[in-house]
């Protein structure tokens, strides 16, 4: 958790992307945000893990997208007219992950956003670096790095592992 | 410009007293030397200076142009590469030019002959010498390099960083897909003028398309030119004399293959010195003129550039091959082979016909390289030998690594992209094609041909199709012989344009990389005989376990 956390401790108010799942709303990092785009069936990747749609066409590019709601472990849901792709850039990794909608982009001072120990291992068990409190409501700030980046290359070096 | 130079004094190894030649290599030492001395490397000014006065000689016919003298030069031209290479890494380095540079004065004053010929050690530092690459780089390490120009060829060029050109063919690409959309729609869309104007705009595409492609290509002269050099270096290491002739040093390739020739082709040129030509005397007395003739030529043949080194040598015995390889413990004993498999016995890993490791060759690392490395390509590499003849390499290359001729088949809703060069054919097969093996699995009868039967969706993991009329497409195998795949439709033959997956997706078996499709969906290429393979094993696994446990106790 590199970039995300020094953010926090620098005392100046990020731009954070916010965006629903599941009726809850998330933020990531803007610096993460490579760009937003309408959801496009992706095409299949065969013996892939499941939150793993697929990859995209972006412009020439060919781009993996995960579904964000699978690979955290909520409900599927159809795809509906607002559903989004958000274009990740986190190098060295270009990622899409598909999202309900979007909502956002906000500015969130490190004051607003609570690390406390109370909920610290809520936090760490969710990928999350902290949750924002903004009227009224409560915004997870997801490690997006820490969602996709470890887990998905492993599973994936581990499925070709086995198969060799 | 010492790539150039090197050119020049090979040359007049061969034409020994053309005096142009020699002016142009007495220009470019002259421009060096000044360039040098402008940024204040004096130490490099005052070997150049020291060099020129060699030429100077030479120009003025003083000393006479010997065997000793052009490696003499050509060691001058080493350290020169050198010494810039360690200027550029560190401005402050100091050159240590005493041995050279005495021997430099020695000639100058006549002491030619006392001069030793130190070309065999020098063969190693050969290979470390970036002369090739140099070429590229000099104009950044002798930036005021004004005098450059009478060295430099005569057609304009100007030097673009390589990830424009990629993002541009990225480009490029798109409007193809985007016209290829427009194309197939037309006719719903605008009237006569619209649609005249989409065909119009189609053609203009093509042609920036095929532009922006060749954009990526070099000619080989760079590659030859150094193979020129490696030749002569070891035929004289050896104690061989061989004419090396160099046919279609224009022919181009795409860089990145052009980069990654060079090592295989070093290691093939050593070899066909080293092991295809014969020394002198043993020619003589096999009835041949003493000189060997090396032939290195380069042409392109529709898709594929191919690449001969054919030696007038010994050539090589099958018989021998194979006995050694059995020796080598590479073979089991009593094995026999055809003269072409004992061939590719060559490439085996620490494979070596050869009694002693030398300096030039032996270890049995070389072909191996050389293997590796074309496969990596996507080449391939035959070999024709006759004995007392001679032998011929020939290199297959595709010309580009970003394009691909393919196959666009259809497994349930899925498209997937199969390289061409993978299907040896495809047809519809009746239900008398097929017969059920006892362990569930099929044969296809082909012509005569036996050879099992897959699903692409089963070997993809994919949900059993229910589509009855597939058709087969049957695969040369590499490992395991020929084996047939069922698919449910081909849907066209077309070029793709290779796309690079994400790190992510990396290295997932059996899927070699994607394309995007002309309808704009990603697609992906995928690599039969590795899916096979996998899907083998796994069937291996499942219900041959026992007797496999048998066959290994």
């Amino acid at each position: 958790m590199s970039e995300p956390t020094k953010g926090f401790e620098s005392h100046e108010a990020g731009r954070y992307l916010s965006f629903t799942l599941c009726g809850e709303e998330y933020a990531i990092p803007l610096l993460h945000v490579k760009e937003v785009i309408g959801y496009s069936e992706p095409t299949p990747i065969p013996q892939a893990p499941p939150h793993f749609k697929g990859v995209i066409n972006l412009r020439g590019q060919v781009i993996s997208i995960v579904d964000l709601r699978s690979k955290l472990k909520l409900p599927k849901m159809e795809v509906a007219p607002e559903t989004s792709i958000v274009i990740l850039d986190l190098a060295p990794f270009c990622l899409g992950v598909i999202v309900d909608s979007v909502d956002c982009v906000m500015p969130l001072n490190p004051s607003e956003i609570d690390t406390s120990s109370d909920i610290e291992n809520f936090v760490k068990g969710n990928h999350l670096l902290g949750v924002a409190k903004r009227d009224k409501k409560l915004i997870l700030l997801l490690d997006i790095k820490a969602t996709l980046e470890v887990s998905d290359v492993k599973y994936l070096k581990d499925e070709s592992a086995k198969a060799a | 410009m010492l790539a150039n130079a090197e050119q020049c004094f090979l040359n007049l190894e061969v034409a020994k007293d053309d005096p142009s030649l020699i002016d142009q290599i007495f220009r470019l030492a002259h421009s060096l030397k000044g360039s040098a001395k402008a940024v204040g490397f004096n130490a490099f000014g005052d070997f150049t200076h020291v060099f020129e006065s060699f030429l100077l000689k030479i120009q003025k016919k003083e000393i006479a142009v010997s065997d000793s003298v052009i490696s003499l030069l050509l060691e001058c031209n080493d350290f020169l590469a050198h010494a810039i290479s360690s200027l550029k890494g560190n401005p402050m380095a100091t050159l240590e030019d005493g041995e050279l540079r005495g021997r430099l004065e020695d000639a100058i004053a006549g002491r030619m002959e006392s001069a030793p010929a130190q070309v065999p050690s020098d063969a190693e530092f050969v290979e470390d010498a970036p002369v090739v690459a140099f070429k590229a780089e000099a104009p950044k390490a002798v930036p005021a390099a004004g005098a450059e120009k009478p060295a430099a060829a005569h057609d304009e060029t100007i030097r673009v960083n390589l990830s424009r050109i990629d993002q541009l063919l990225n480009s490029v690409g798109e409007l193809v897909i985007l016209q290829n959309v427009m194309n197939e729609n037309r006719h719903g869309v605008g009237g006569a003028l619209a649609q005249k104007t989409v065909v119009e705009m189609g053609k203009i595409i093509r042609e920036l398309q095929s532009l922006s492609m060749s954009l990526r290509m070099l000619p080989m002269k760079g590659v030859f030119q150094r193979m020129q050099r490696i030749v002569r270096d070891t035929s004289k290491a050896l104690g061989k004399d061989v004419e090396l002739e160099m046919v279609g040093e224009e022919t181009e390739l795409d860089k990145t293959v052009i980069e990654r020739l060079s090592d295989p082709l070093v290691h093939l040129m050593r070899n066909a010195v080293d092991h295809g030509v014969e020394t002198p005397e043993d020619r003589l007395a096999a009835g041949k003129p003493p000189q060997g003739r090396i032939r290195l030529s380069a042409v392109q043949r529709a898709n594929q550039i191919v690449i001969e080194i054919r030696d007038d040598g010994r050539g090589m015995n099958p018989e021998k091959l194979t006995q050694k390889a059995v020796e080598k413990g590479v073979l089991p004993a009593g094995a026999t082979l055809s003269a072409e498999q004992a061939y590719q016995l060559i490439f085996a890993p620490g494979f070596s016909t050869k009694e002693a490791v030398t300096d030039v060759s032996g270890r049995g690392v070389g072909m191996d390289v050389v293997k590796t490395n074309i496969t990596e390509l996507q080449g391939q590499i035959e070999i024709e030998s006759e004995q007392g003849k001679g032998s011929c390499f020939r290199v297959l290359l595709p010309m580009t690594l970003a394009i691909v001729d393919a196959m666009v088949i259809r497994v349930g809703s899925q498209k997937y992209i199969i390289p061409l060069a993978q299907v040896t054919e495809f047809f519809q097969p009746d239900g008398k094609s097929f017969t059920s093996g006892p362990m569930g699995g099929e044969v296809l009868n082909l012509r005569g041909r036996v050879m099992p039967v897959f699903h692409l969706g089963a070997m993809l993991g994919l949900k059993p199709s229910t589509e009855s009329k597939e058709t087969v497409l049957t695969v040369a195998g590499t490992q395991g012989g020929d084996f047939a795949v069922c698919v449910d439709e081909v849907i066209s033959q077309q070029q793709v344009v290779i796309k690079p997956l994400g790190k992510e997706v990396n290295g997932l078996p059996g899927i070699v990389g994607a394309s995007i499709l002309g309808d704009g969906k990603a697609a992906f290429i995928l690599d039969l005989c590795e899916l096979a393979k996998r899907h083998r094993m796994q069937k291996t696994t499942k219900t041959q376990m026992r007797m496999l446990k048998q066959e290994v106790a």
